[in-house]
C-alpha cells in the first residue's frame, strides 16, 4: 500500500513517474488520467532512455478531443510511481501540447494493476497492489 | 553547482521548464527531493533536447516550475483506441 497527499491545486492530479531504459532514468511529472486507455509519454523521453519511437513496429490510433492521429508504441523496461514498479510497460509516444505543464498521462494500462483510492475530502491518494 | 531542494529550484523559475540531475529521492513518496539544476527555459522543446543530449548516471528530472492551471484554461481527457 502506498498513501500520498492529494494535491489538486493545479486542476489535475500530478504524480512523479520514473522511466528507466538502457540509457537513462528519467522522472517525469504526469497526470493520473482514468480517461486515457494507455499511458502517454513524450517521444523525446522515450528516445532519451533508449526506446526509439522511430523503430517502433506498432502504432495506435489516438483520438483526442480535437484530432485523430497515429502515434508509435514503445515498451518501457521499468516504470516506477509512488513506490510501485512495473516491467515492460507499453506506452504511446505523444508529446502533449506546449501549454501543458506536465509531460505525460498515466493511463489505465498502468492504473488497472492497482486499487486506486482518490479521497478528495480527506485529500489523499492511496494505491494498493492486489494480492 | 550545488544540490538544492527541488521545491527551491521550482520556486525560482515558476514559469519555466527545468532539467534537474536528481541527487536525493524521498523514499516515502518516491519523488525527487534534491538535485542540481542543469537547464531552465520557458520553451519545453529546449529542455527535452537537453534531456536527450545530457549524459548522467543519475536520474534526470523534467519538471515545470509551477503546476497551477491558468484560470482561463481547462484540461480534458484523451482517449486512445488500439489500431487494427
Amino acid at each position: 500500500m502506498s498513501k500520498h497527499p492529494l494535491k489538486i491545486d493545479s486542476g489535475v492530479i500530478v504524480v512523479e513517474v520514473t522511466l528507466t531504459g538502457k540509457l537513462k532514468t528519467i522522472p517525469l511529472k504526469m497526470v493520473i488520467d482514468t480517461g486515457a486507455s494507455i499511458t502517454t509519454i513524450p517521444k523525446e523521453a522515450a528516445l532519451a532512455i533508449g526506446c526509439d519511437p522511430v523503430k517502433s513496429k506498432r502504432s495506435v490510433e489516438m483520438i483526442t478531443a480535437s484530432t485523430t492521429e497515429y502515434s508509435p508504441v514503445v515498451i518501457i523496461p521499468t516504470l516506477r510511481f509512488l513506490n510501485f514498479e512495473l516491467k515492460d510497460v507499453e506506452v504511446i509516444c505523444h508529446t502533449l501540447p506546449p501549454q501543458a505543464t506536465v509531460s505525460g498521462l498515466l493511463g489505465l494500462n498502468v492504473l488497472k494493476n492497482f486499487r486506486n483510492v482518490l479521497d478528495f475530502p480527506a485529500k489523499f491518494l492511496e494505491i494498493i497492489r492486489p494480492c | 553547482m550545488k544540490s538544492q531542494k527541488i521545491e527551491t529550484i521550482r520556486k525560482r523559475f515558476p514559469k519555466e521548464w527545468l532539467l534537474i540531475e536528481v541527487t536525493e529521492t524521498d523514499k516515502s513518496t518516491d519523488t525527487s527531493s534534491k538535485g542540481k539544476l542543469i537547464a531552465h527555459d520557458p520553451q519545453r522543446d529546449i529542455i527535452y533536447k537537453k534531456m536527450i543530449s545530457v549524459k548522467s548516471k543519475r536520474p534526470l528530472l523534467v519538471d515545470y516550475g509551477q503546476h497551477r492551471l491558468r484560470k482561463d484554461m481547462a484540461v480534458i481527457f484523451t482517449y486512445v483506441q488500439t489500431s487494427t
